[in-house]
């Protein structure tokens, strides 16, 4: 074991420690927990805030009453006799209700204490008592018994909000007036009921007459204006933006200016609106004399507009409602074009356009009822509440379902994959090929440096081992069966290719060795998968352990967005494989010698991953699993994104790594399984077909459907 | 109500021109080949019918009240005729009141009472006239464009430049809502520049706003410092974001990175639920739940917290903004590609390091976005302030007293009785304007942030 060891003595090989993996699973599971918490502690929020608001509110909806008798005495009830409407209403009472209460507690004594037992009742009590006899003068003269509004401060202490038991310039009530309420309640005298008048009757000095009618009319009223102003304002302009606009700066700024609307201060919208008034309608700015209500009162309180009169009156009751539609227009606009946006489609439209239908047309049978279902939805939330346009929140949603769109028409058409494009040539020129290309690698492209040969010993000639051993493996990604039984022996330091016609199962197949199919939702594998005899598995193997052990390399490179330094470090970093940063540069440096591209970084070490070529950013990948010294690299088409030079040098890499990893491929190119490659599996329809060495595969193959494989019939 | 009749008269008039138009048409389709189909030829009419109508309703509904109240005024005697501007309105505003409602706050001399009643005769004959006009003019509208229908007549086309045309109307209403609030804050910000001098309002260290009415008042020059609304709303928003943006961004990690599709779609749609509440309900909550559980808190470990502390508020805005945060970042992160994942997983790296060392830094700039937006949110963010932060400007860093921001001044300076010349209301157009100016320029910088983002990735 020279190689992997390098020249560090045996220090470079990852700290797969029980001590330190308990760490970092420790590491993980608090993270976890982090993510965890925050979601409990919003739900909590949320919780705490409805259960607050909700216990807070619904005694509010309820109202106490007392029973009381009361003697209509005609002198007080109509005073001046005769029963007449306006002599009724001229009566006093205040006195009626006095004096009833007076005869529930005789021994009630001093002008004080009579007051007290006077003001139990809510003020209204007198004018509900009026409006009755009014209607009602047959009632003069009688005794009638019927329930009473109590005070707030009574209706408090029925509700245990203020307690007997509070300081007395706490509770609002006198030790008196305690006493008389807990003897009406004790005689069964006292009720709380649910106020229906709560949703009819408008303002109150007396809390306990109060009620949410008017303004429920003013909300109302503030929401109809708002939506007859911007729901066809918006869904327009949402169409016009998503279907016809050219695009061009004025439409970028259309765009960014409702972005900006939608998110600008609720309060600069009613400073709007009130410059509105004070230029355009002429309102005085200063009132010559005492004005009930400004124009800022009718901004800033909307149910305020019932108060005023006038010719104005018209233009100051819809002023919210269209200074609300401004923001609105912005958020409905939103939302119309998100749900307007994975029908962006083009071709649909031109079916529909060359049948003759106009373009608006097409668009109203496509589009409306998505916009109905999206558009319209957003609303009612945002109009009642004003509460904060979202946003962007529907616009990722629209950029991936565009995404999802494109794809499935791509497949529709029957257009190959890109990849599937490279066909192999016919098979009588096959051999050639390859001849030809290795010799041309040899010939021409990049030397290996003398540094990467240095460090590499001579391929060990010892007889075939293997590394990892695949019995009975089945993968199912749902109720599908993508592999079926496939045994595989992958003997050490070679490179085994995996190849076959798309859909085959050979990526399957490949991420099962690393467990990669663990990531993957619905995805199922059994089977016995051995490395170096033991199980892949096994419930005490880390996944970790595994994965530090079998690299890999991806189809499409994918270098993290950082340094070219930091991407190679990243693995060793997380592996704790460099003890220090000394240790962590050579380490780097070895990686990036050994992948062969040392001299092309060397001077932007420090400069993002992402910067380079794509045949770079591939080497780098490369450069980056074997930075952990793994013993298996998994490559998954590692030259299906790269040019051919750019190939050429990644296959020369996987002949040097040979001689110190084993390496599995898989590759759509017979010619890159023919040079690179030792042995071959080919794989059908989820079946391992035939495996055998790569020559004897490819020019004496032993079933039929590999044949015609390599000979192009199909694939 | 008579405007109600109009709109449902014009809308009668369109309904029976499309059916009109639609029926011509067919019925030349019989004998002749049509360009257009026969619903273009209806639309055509009806909406030549609808514009011609709105149009004059519109024209009507501006200039009758200007030229009733130039009429009245003309049959006003000479006396009155000469009186000052405010006064004259105030004398009108009287007599229409007294003609309209029957209210009158004083009495009124014979000739003014006939004016009044020769003003009510107009208002009732210009508003059954405006029924009969307009109703006429959508007839004659429908009438003409009737007649041009021919088997060749370009329906189609015509419609649709019409529909584009409204179209674009509708969507550079955004623009002029944007140049309305610039130039409306902008002259009225004037406006009060011209009274205090623009710096000693931006590096003014007081605010109090209470200039007299009279000049022998006490207190009668304000002050008109706005740092220490700067710093009260700069504390308030920091407090919120110290709730909103841990919460936010470890729940949207959870969502995106952890949680399986069930606990996500029951998850995201209650945090959602904390946006879409009206923000008055957090300011009720924050003044009544939270800043007395604080205060009592304080007091028990001895601490005096105020009523209205900054740190209620805050606290109460934070979890209104936790939803902006976590969808938002949720987002950027679901954006970010599963080959990073399975790049750093095939390293050997467990779910958070990858989370720590890759996602996040690759979703870095949409996570700044996303905050930067939550943040002019705050800012911006009216009710929970007004009700539960303070009213007086306090320069202080202590979080446990009240401090007050640029939001809750404009609120009370605009509720009640103002007038519109004093430096103190016109403040309220200064601040708006400053508050505007910064929110924009976050908005502008986030939605960049997180568009650049999500090109890069898309």
């Amino acid at each position: 074991m020279t190689d992997t060891t390098l020249a560090h003595g045996g220090s470079v090989k990852p700290d797969l420690s029980a001590g330190r993996l308990k760490k970092r699973r420790r590491a993980e599971l608090r993270f976890k927990l982090y993510g965890l918490g925050a979601i409990l502690v919003a739900v909590a929020f949320l919780a705490v805030f409805l259960g607050t608001i909700v216990s807070r509110g619904v005694p509010g909806f309820f109202q106490t009453y007392v029973l009381l008798d009361v003697q209509i005495t005609p002198d007080v009830a109509d005073p001046e006799g005769g029963g007449t409407a306006d002599s009724l209403r001229r009566g006093n009472y205040a006195t009626l209700l006095r004096n009833s209460l007076l005869a529930t507690f005789p021994d009630t004594e001093g002008r004080k204490a009579k007051r007290e037992l006077a003001n139990l009742l809510s003020p209204i009590a007198r004018y509900n008592l009026q409006d009755e006899v009014v209607a009602d003068p047959a009632l003069v003269g009688k005794s009638v018994q019927q329930w009473f509004l109590l005070s707030d401060d009574v209706d408090r202490l029925i509700k245990s909000e203020t307690t007997a038991e509070m300081p007395a310039d706490q509770r609002r009530l006198s030790d008196r007036q305690v006493v008389w309420i807990d003897k009406l309640e004790a005689d069964g005298k006292i009720e709380t009921r649910f106020d229906w008048n709560f949703f009819t009757v408008g303002n109150s000095a007396e809390p306990e007459a109060a009620g949410l009618g008017a303004a429920m009319v003013g909300s109302l009223y503030t929401m109809v204006v708002m939506l007859l102003l911007c729901v066809p304002v918006g869904v327009m302009a949402a169409i016009y933006l998503e279907e016809f606009a050219p695009k061009n700066k004025v439409t970028e700024i259309i765009e960014i200016n409702i972005n900006n609307l939608a998110a600008v201060p609720s309060i600069v919208f009613g400073l709007l609106g009130l410059a509105v008034f004070l230029s355009f309608f002429g309102l005085p700015r200063s009132a010559p004399l005492g004005r009930r209500h400004g124009p800022g009162a009718d901004d800033l309180a909307d149910h305020h507009h019932h108060h005023a009169c006038g010719p104005k009156s018209s233009a100051a009751l819809d002023s919210p409602g269209r200074r609300c539609a401004w923001r609105l227009q912005a958020a409905v606009d939103h939302a119309s074009r998100a749900a307007l946006g994975p029908a962006g489609n083009p071709h649909r439209h031109h079916h529909r356009l060359g049948a003759g239908a106009g373009r608006d047309r097409a668009l109203a049978d496509d589009r409306h009822v998505r916009l109905r279902a999206g558009g319209a939805r957003r609303d009612p939330r945002h109009g009642n509440g004003d509460p904060c346009a979202d946003l962007l929140l529907g616009r990722p949603g629209r950029a991936r379902l565009r995404g999802q769109d494109l794809g499935r028409d791509h497949g529709a058409a029957g257009l190959p994959h890109p990849d599937e494009r490279r066909g192999g040539p016919a098979a009588a020129t096959f051999r050639e090929t390859v001849v030809m290309t290795r010799e041309l690698n040899l010939a021409e492209l990049a030397e290996p440096s003398a540094a990467v040969l240095a460090g590499l010993g001579p391929i060990p000639k010892s007889e075939i081992k293997l590394k990892m051993r695949a019995r009975n493996t089945n993968v199912y990604y749902g109720e599908a069966q993508a592999l079926k039984q496939v045994d595989l022996d992958i003997p050490e330091r070679k490179v085994m290719a995996l190849i076959g016609p798309s859909g085959c199962g050979k990526s399957t197949f490949l991420r099962c060795l690393n467990r990669m199919n663990d990531v993957i939702d619905g995805c199922r594998v059994t089977g016995d998968i051995r490395l170096d005899g033991e199980d892949i598995h096994n419930p005490k193997l880390d996944v970790v352990q595994l994965r530090a052990r079998i690299g890999m390399v991806f189809q499409k490179p994918n270098p993290f967005p950082k340094s070219i330094f930091d991407n190679i470090a990243y693995g060793p970093r997380i592996h704790g494989v460099a003890k220090n940063s000394a240790m962590l540069e050579e380490v780097v440096t070895t990686s990036l010698q050994r992948a062969g591209l040392w001299e092309e970084v060397k001077d932007r070490l420090h400069q993002p991953g992402t910067g380079l070529s794509g045949g770079q950013q591939q080497r780098l990948c490369i450069a980056r699993a074997i930075a952990v010294s793994p013993e298996v690299i998994l490559m998954d088409e590692p030259c299906s994104a790269l040019d051919p030079i750019a190939t050429a040098k990644v296959e020369e890499l996987i002949d040097d790594l040979r001689r110190n990893f084993t390496i599995v491929i898989v590759t759509h190119s017979m010619q890159q399984a023919a040079r690179v490659s030792q042995n071959t599996a080919f794989f059908h329809l989820g079946s391992l077909v035939e495996a055998s060495a790569t020559d004897e595969l490819f020019t004496n193959p032993q079933d039929e459907r590999t044949q015609g494989y390599i000979t192009g019939r199909y694939g | 109500m008579t405007i109600f009749l109009v709109v449902v008269a014009i809308a009668a008039i369109a309904l029976a021109g499309y059916l009109m138009g639609r029926q011509r048409a067919e019925l030349m389709a019989s004998t002749k080949h049509l360009h257009s189909r026969p619903g273009y030829h209806g639309a055509f009419i009806a909406i030549w019918s609808l514009i011609a109508g709105f149009a004059i309703l519109l024209f009507w509904i501006i200039f009758e009240p200007t030229v009733a109240r130039w009429l009245l005024v003309s049959w006003l005697p000479a006396s009155d005729q000469e009186l000052p501007e405010a006064q004259l309105s105030l004398l009108i505003t009287n007599i229409v009141n007294q003609v309209t409602s029957g209210i009158a706050t004083s009495q009124l001399t014979p000739e003014q009472a006939a004016a009044g009643a020769g003003y009510a005769t107009f208002r009732d004959v210009a508003r059954w006239m405006m029924v009969i006009v307009t109703a006429a003019i959508a007839l004659a509208a429908g009438w003409l464009s009737l007649r041009r229908l021919s088997p060749a007549f370009r329906a189609r086309n015509k419609v649709e430049r019409i529909v584009r045309y409204a179209m674009i109307a509708a969507s550079t209403i955004a623009i002029l809502t944007t140049f309305g609030i610039v130039f409306s804050l902008l002259f009225e910000a004037i406006r009060f520049f011209a009274r205090v001098p623009f710096f000693d309002f931006l590096f003014g260290l007081s605010w109090s706003p209470q200039t007299a009415i009279r000049a022998d008042q006490v207190g009668s020059s304000g002050a008109f410092g706005a740092v220490p609304l700067i710093a009260g709303t700069l504390m308030i928003t920091i407090i919120a974001m110290m709730v909103a943006v841990p919460i936010g961004l470890f729940s949207a990690i959870y969502m995106s990175e952890y949680a399986g599709p069930k606990m996500r779609g029951f998850v995201k749609p209650v945090l959602e639920i904390l946006a879409g509440i009206p923000t008055v309900v957090y300011g009720f909550f924050a003044a009544l739940v939270m800043a007395p559980f604080f205060r009592n808190f304080g007091a028990d470990i001895g601490l005096t917290v105020s009523s209205e502390s900054a740190l209620a508020a805050g606290v109460v805005m934070g979890i209104m903004i936790i939803p902006f945060v976590s969808s938002l970042s949720d987002d950027v992160m679901n954006a970010v590609p599963q080959t990073l994942r399975d790049g750093s997983y095939a390293l050997g790296a467990t779910k958070s390091e990858t989370i720590k060392q890759v996602i996040l830094p690759a979703a870095l700039p949409g996570i700044v976005g996303a905050v930067l937006l939550a943040v002019s949110r705050a800012i911006g963010e009216t009710m929970i302030v007004v009700m539960a932060a303070g009213l007086t400007a306090n320069l202080t860093a202590n979080p446990l007293e009240a401090v007050t921001t640029f939001t809750v001044q404009i609120a009370t300076l605009l509720v009640g009785d103002q007038e519109f010349e004093s430096a103190k209301t016109l403040s309220a157009f200064a601040l708006g304007l400053l508050l505007f100016t910064v929110t924009l320029a976050l908005n502008f910088f986030a939605l960049r942030i997180v568009q650049k983002y999500r090109e890069k990735y898309d």
